[in-house]
This record gives structure tokens, sequence and C-alpha cells, in this order.
């Protein structure tokens, strides 16, 4: 499923222009980088192709899924895509998930609204998803509260929850940064084999240089609102042609060693 | 299999807090007058309108509990029968004010800004609004009677219950686990029933008992000031009324409904504080 983005732009009802001329596309099965600091109009870039823009912000430009405008769209319309042709997995699984709610249910939210999945056969999907997410004790799990679970539990929840109706893209804001560092690679690990294995084009959207770097074959960098350097993931980390992208390799350099730039998708780090 | 069973069930105990003891005592206080209320229904020392047996004023006696008022009616019939209009005013208000209430608030959180300011704005006027001159209009529109009385109390109560809901469903909208939801395709109405209600509903709750105890003391107030429903029809306010001109030497008849008032009015506000301490959505999940 491609995913293409044309000259998006974005304006508060006040004018201010929060995103200008953005686009990038990304095949069927490819895997996008999208990295900035806050405040560079990625998250919102995630939110305009969903829709979920607050009110009263003006939109302009294409987003086509598959060669389907996605901009325009009536809310009923885009709720028949949301969730099925489009998921999105958040940065704190905590606060994403219902506090009052068993997991299990969460989970059963989407194929109640996009299958005809009920009762036993939506429980052996369920069990699926869990086993797909390589989560054990699934009855345990589901029927947890968030807060019975851990952190990385959570996660693989809400990614279960976001992969529930096979859906063709799944949009990845910032999914690891709410994580502790050996969480942040278990869930790395876990994303890279499922997109693998389910073919699902994904967008992955983050401030960090190196956990990008590790899941995607193409970055697009932005600033400020505007995209400031796209190319493949190889190309941008090796030989930067903006500023800043270079200043943010650099940055990264210098903090934790970069994946081997050969092969950025190359994975030496073994799963405890 | 066993293992999973006993862990859920540890799991279970140790979410669980002692109650708390204002739940305890506000539930006792409360079961007191419902008790009251519900014997009152099928036994009563005397029928509420026999006149004459003990005469006028009388002094507690074996036969007359607490005596009996300027008719010779017995006066703990009086009482007793009373719960059991003081328990219909509190419930029916507090179900009119909660469904007047809910909608307005959930209407307002979910709207566009003019129609929440609009609302919101109407809220205020009516919590602004003394409840007796709000009761006053409606009594003079409609009569004096028990339905007038839950009219306005829930109309004036509906207020206190929709800025509750407004502020609430706001915060829970903004919750990032309704825009998963959005995100996974639901749409208002399951929104609403799958993450508004259930988030909502523990601090409602509350408000509705604290509202409970606001409506017995309002319509104690309004029959007090003869605007209650019209007798018989027995009510621990009037009852204050027609005792007060007797305090001096019927005092019990004036303190028994004063205290009951007291008693149930205090035993709703700890059966909410009690509730909130056991339910509220921030105390739950900062476990």
């Amino acid at each position: 499923m491609t995913l293409e983005i044309t000259s998006l732009g974005v304006r508060t009802s006040s004018g201010r222009e929060l995103l200008r001329d953005i686009s990038w596309s990304v095949p069927t099965g490819g895997r996008l980088g999208i990295i900035g600091e806050s405040g560079s109009g990625k998250s919102l870039t995630a939110q305009a192709i969903l829709g979920l823009l607050p009110r009263g912000m003006d939109v302009t430009g294409s987003v086509q899924l598959d060669g389907e405008e996605m901009l325009g769209r009536s809310e009923k319309s885009l709720r028949q895509l949301r969730g099925r042709r489009i998921a999105m997995v958040f940065q704190e699984p905590l606060t994403a998930l219902d506090p009052l709610m068993p997991v299990g249910r969460q989970i059963q939210g989407p194929l109640h609204l996009h299958t005809e999945l009920r009762g036993a056969a939506a429980r052996k999907r369920m069990s699926q998803l869990l086993e797909q997410v390589a989560l054990r004790d699934h009855e345990r799990i589901l029927r947890s509260y968030p807060w019975e679970l851990s952190g990385g539990q959570r996660q693989r929840v809400a990614l279960a929850m976001a992969l529930a109706c096979e859906p063709d893209v799944l949009i990845a804001d910032e999914p690891t940064t709410a994580l502790d560092v050996t969480l942040q690679d278990e869930i790395l690990t876990l994303l890279a084999d499922l997109i693998e294995r389910s073919g699902v084009t994904l967008v992955f959207v983050s401030h960090d240089l190196p956990v990008v770097a590790r899941v995607a074959d193409d970055l697009v960098v932005m600033r400020d609102g505007e995209v400031v350097e796209t190319g493949s993931a190889r190309e941008v980390l090796t030989i930067p042609t903006s500023d800043y992208a270079r200043r943010l390799v650099e940055s990264a350099r210098s903090v934790t060693a970069l994946p081997t730039l050969g092969d950025p998708t190359a994975d030496e780090e073994e799963t405890p | 299999m066993s293992t999973i069973s006993e862990r859920a069930s540890s799991t279970t105990t140790e979410t669980r807090r002692p109650l708390s003891p204002s739940l305890i005592v506000g539930t006792a206080l409360v079961g007191a007058t419902v008790l009251l209320a519900a014997v009152s229904l099928v036994w009563t020392p005397h029928a509420l309108t026999d006149v004459g047996s003990g005469g006028r004023l009388a002094r507690p006696s074996g036969e007359f509990w607490l005596g009996t008022d300027r008719l010779g009616r017995d006066v703990f019939t009086q009482f007793m029968a009373a719960a059991r209009s003081a328990l219909i005013v509190a419930t029916c208000s507090v179900a009119i004010a909660t469904l007047l209430g809910t909608v307005i608030g959930v209407a307002a959180a979910a709207s566009i800004r003019v129609v929440d300011e609009l609302l919101s704005a109407l809220v205020d006027v009516l919590i602004a609004f003394p409840t007796l001159l709000l009761a006053m209009l409606v009594v003079t529109v409609r009569g004096a009677s028990l339905s007038s009385a839950i009219l306005a109390i829930g109309i004036a109560g509906s207020a206190v219950i929709a800025r509750v809901t407004r502020v609430n469903t706001a915060r829970v909208l903004r919750e990032e686990y309704v825009t998963a939801g959005i995100v996974a395709g639901s749409g208002w109405s399951g929104l609403i029933r799958r993450h508004v209600v259930p988030n909502v509903a523990p601090t409602l709750l509350v408000q509705m008992t604290l509202l409970g105890g606001a409506s017995i003391l309002a319509e104690a107030s309004l029959s007090y000031l003869g605007l209650g429903p019209a007798p018989p029809a027995p009510s621990w306010g009037r009852m204050l009324l027609e005792a007060q001109s007797t305090v001096s030497s019927q005092p019990w008849a004036a303190i028994a409904p004063g205290l009951a008032i007291a008693a149930t009015v205090l035993g709703l506000n700890l059966l909410g504080d009690g509730l909130r301490e056991t339910f509220d959505p921030q105390l739950r999940r900062a476990r």
C-alpha cells in the first residue's frame, strides 16, 4: 500500500503555518522514518494523514493511500479507513490505553468495528495477536488492566491493538521513547520483525536518530514544519546534505554508536 | 491454570483497599433512613391522618412515641412517613438533575467553542440563581406539591451535574486513549460509551450522592417555608414549621425531624466522600 504525500501544508485558523510543502512517499511494505526535534511538525504530519487535526486547521495538498485521496474525506469514510487500513501506535502506552478497561476489551475494539469476529473467534484472533507481539499468558493479559502490566507489555498490547485488523499502513509515533533502553531494543526488534512478516507499510516518527536508523529504509528529516532532507537511511546517515541533518548525525554519533552504516537494518544486538 | 487464577485473585486482593470510615458511617446513616421509610410502607404506629384517640399536643407515651400534634395526629407516624418523602425527593430530583446535567455537560464538552460557552454561561446563571427562588417560581407556576419541589430541585441540581460532567468529559476527551479510539475507527457514540461514561461515572456518582443530600435539605427548606407538598403529605421540613410554635412545650416534635434531616444529609455527604475515596480515577491510577 503506497502512501504518498504531496505539498502538504497545515495552517492554524489564525494563519500561522505549521507545515509547509511536505512531500514524500513510501512504497508498499516500505519503512519510512520521519525524524526531527519536537515542534518540527513530524507528529502533526502523522495527525494530518489520519485526519486527526484539531478543528479549524486549514489543510492543503494531498495525502494518497494507494491512489485514494485521504484529505477532505467525511468523518464517516475516515472511520472506515482508520484502524482497518491505517493504524497507529502512540508514544506512551499507559495513556494510550484506557485505565478502566481490561486490555482484552481494548484489543477487541477494532475487531468489533471492522470485522465480523465475535465471541470465541474474536478471542482466538486476540490470542493470535498476543502471540505475534510475543506475549505469553494470554488469559491473564487479556483480563488485566493497563496498570497491572509492565511498560513493555503495555506497548506490545498497543501494538496488538493496532495490528488487530491487519492494516496496510502502521504509523508509529515515538513508540519507544517512553520505554527504558533495554525495552526500547526489544520493541524495536519486535517491530522490525512484525513489519517483515506482515508486509505492513511503516511510518516511524521519532526524534532519536539511532532508533530510526534501526527500522527505516528511507528517512525524512524535518525542521520547523518543513522537510529539509529526504533520502535512503544510508545516504542520510553517511552523506547528509543539509546542515541540519549533518548536525543531527554528528550529535547522534557523539552520544551513541550508530548501527553499522553499511547496513542499517543489520541487528547485531541480542535479544535478552 | 491454577497459577493463573491464583495470581488473578491475589491481584484483586492487593487492589482492594480497606473501606473508608466515612463510607461505613454514611451507609449506616442513609441505611437507617431507608429502613425507616421502608418500614413506614408496611407499618406505622397509627394511620397518617388518624386524628383523635390521643388528644391534641399529647406528651410522648407508649402509644404515641413522640406525642401528638395540634390536630391530634401521631408525630412518630408522620416522622416515619416523612422519611419516604425525603428519599423520593432525593431520588427523583437527582435523577432529573443527572439526566439534564449529563446531556448539557457532554454536549458542552463535545461541541464547538461557541456552543460550549453558551451552555457554560447558562449553567453559570443557573448555579448563581438561588434554588429557593427558582423553587418559588416553579411553585407559582405549578402550585405547591411534591412534584413541583422535585422539579425545582432537579433543575437547580442539573447545573452542578452539568458543570462536573463538562469538566470531566472534556478531560477524558483530551486523553490519548480517546485519540487511540478515534484512530481505531470509533465514532462519537462508541467513544462516549466505551471511554467517557466509564471514566466520568465514578466522579458523577459522588456528585449525585452529594446532590441527594442537598436535595433533602432543599426540600426541608421549601416545606418549612410552606412551599413543599401540601398537607397531609408528610415532610420533615413542615413538621419543623408546625412544631415551631410549640417548641417550648413540645421540643421533641422539633428535635426529631431536625435530627433526621441532619443525619440523612450528613449520611449522604459522608457516603459521597467515601465513594470519592474508593472510586476516584486519580487515586485508582496512582496505585
